[in-house]
């Protein structure tokens, strides 16, 4: 047996034996196989079914400061990127000629337009905006980055679940990003996302 | 009942004559029958053996019946059933001189994930492949964290400025600095690489003997009885897979140690 399955092994039995174990610890004694390691761990705990139900620790779990928020968080509605526009009372057309002279793209605000319109219907996943056009985009909606890249994600979330793309978004190249965009040879495209891999 | 009627010589046309009708009293109609199906409340426990997919259309069923707190019940379940591994999951994507800071990652992930869990279609879909949608969910949702300015805050092991600001001494605005997108991007990807890893390995009883060697942590002897095939050939197929995680990792950037 290798130190790795070794450590694997470690792990799940303290795992199972307490119904919890800090995966970090042993990640730090794998030395250069520590990212297979912390692959494999992630591979247990991804598939590692539930332990019998326990009332009382639920009851407890349940009565956690802020976990009641999280949950009215998590169940509340949230704005989409459409609606943060029109709360400015902005056509797309209008961000398109605001971020296009935001960033020195003079004379292509119809292709940033196009750009956002992507961002806004959902068509990019979030993690392939570049930073700056969520700055951008706080600083035209008068919100937060964080409020507008949560927008984003809404509209690109609902788009993968009403596509039916379930398994296409979980599948291996799901990390990545959809391959609905042409190359970035366009300085304009180039200006708003990151490459896809 | 019909009855054929003879009406002209030249052209015999069937005809049909009604039947009497007889009126009877018939019992009031009743109310117009709802459409929806009657919502179930289910109890704790109940929720608690639900798979996902079911916990996540019960939460769905629970907001049309308008029955709040059912919904609430049931997204804490959810959480409950998930978020400490959850948790551990965020930490092994959380470089290592930020891991003090893997809580509140994790909470910001946590949050997106479950929200964008009750907004999927799950129609045909098995628990299989939820697996692979929370880990997926997981790996982007940590990406995301880092391009929020919370997330460059802390990369930068720096005081969020809006959270300080008209203080004196309060920090410049620094967060203009680009991120190190592909590091981190490196570091967060591990669901992608089992999958990419187990969807390379062609034969399925090979992928099952993966599965029962690491993650059922069974003996070589042991998955070699349940696989019909030699304890050798697990050792094998064991030491072929962690080779292909390793290149996987390899070419994805994660090398750090």
């Amino acid at each position: 047996m290798t130190d790795t399955d070794r450590l694997l092994s470690e792990f799940i039995q303290k795992y199972r034996g307490a119904g919890d174990a800090d995966p970090l610890p042993f990640l730090r004694r794998a030395g250069d196989d520590r990212p297979v390691l912390a692959a494999l761990i992630d591979g247990f705990l991804a598939a590692e079914p539930a332990p019998p139900f326990d009332p009382h620790a639920f009851a407890v779990f349940r009565a956690t400061p802020g976990r009641e928020q999280l949950v009215e968080r998590v169940l509340g509605p949230e704005p989409t990127l459409t609606q943060l526009r029109r709360e400015v009372g902005l056509e797309k057309a209008e961000v398109g000629e605001r971020l296009a002279e935001r960033f020195g793209l003079s004379g292509r605000s119809a292709s940033a337009k196009a750009c956002y319109h992507e961002i806004e219907t959902g068509q990019v996943p979030p993690a392939r905006v570049r930073d700056d056009v969520w700055a951008a985009l706080g600083d035209i909606f008068g919100r937060a980055r964080d409020v507008v890249l949560d927008a984003a994600a809404t509209a690109f979330e609902g788009r993968v679940a009403s596509a039916g793309a379930f398994a296409r978004e979980s599948g291996p190249a799901a990390t990545a990003a959809p391959d609905i965009t042409p190359p970035q040879s366009d300085p304009v495209r180039s200006a708003f996302f990151y490459e896809p891999e | 009942m019909t009855a054929a009627i003879l009406t002209a010589p030249k052209r015999d046309v069937a005809r049909f004559a009604p039947a009497p009708v007889r009126w009877s009293a018939h019992p009031a109609m009743p109310s117009r029958p709802s459409t929806q199906p009657r919502f179930l409340r289910r109890s704790e426990a109940e929720l608690y053996e639900m798979d996902e997919l079911a916990l996540v259309e019960y939460v769905r069923d629970a907001k049309a019946a308008l029955q709040d707190d059912q919904a609430k019940l049931a997204v804490h379940m959810l959480l409950f059933k998930h978020e400490r591994r959850m948790r551990y999951r965020v930490a092994i994507r959380t470089p290592d001189h930020l891991a003090h800071h893997a809580d509140v990652v994790a909470d910001w992930v946590l949050e997106r994930v479950s929200r964008s869990a009750l907004k999927l279609g799950f129609e045909g879909q098995s628990v299989g492949e939820w697996v692979n949608w929370w880990g997926t969910a997981i790996d982007r949702q940590c990406i995301s964290f880092w391009r929020t300015a919370r997330g460059q805050s802390l990369e930068h092991e720096q005081p969020l400025s809006s959270e300080h600001a008209g203080e004196e001494g309060a920090p410049p605005d620094k967060l203009g600095v680009p991120l190190d997108v592909d590091r981190l991007l490196a570091q967060v990807s591990y669901s992608g690489i089992v999958q990419t890893a187990l969807a390379a390995v062609q034969n399925s009883m090979h992928v099952q003997a993966i599965r029962l060697a690491f993650w059922d942590d069974l003996e070589s002897a042991e998955v070699a009885r349940r696989c019909d095939t030699t304890a050798q050939n697990v050792d094998q197929i064991k030491a072929r897979f962690k080779r292909t995680l390793r290149q996987e990792c390899r070419r994805r950037g994660v090398n750090e140690p």
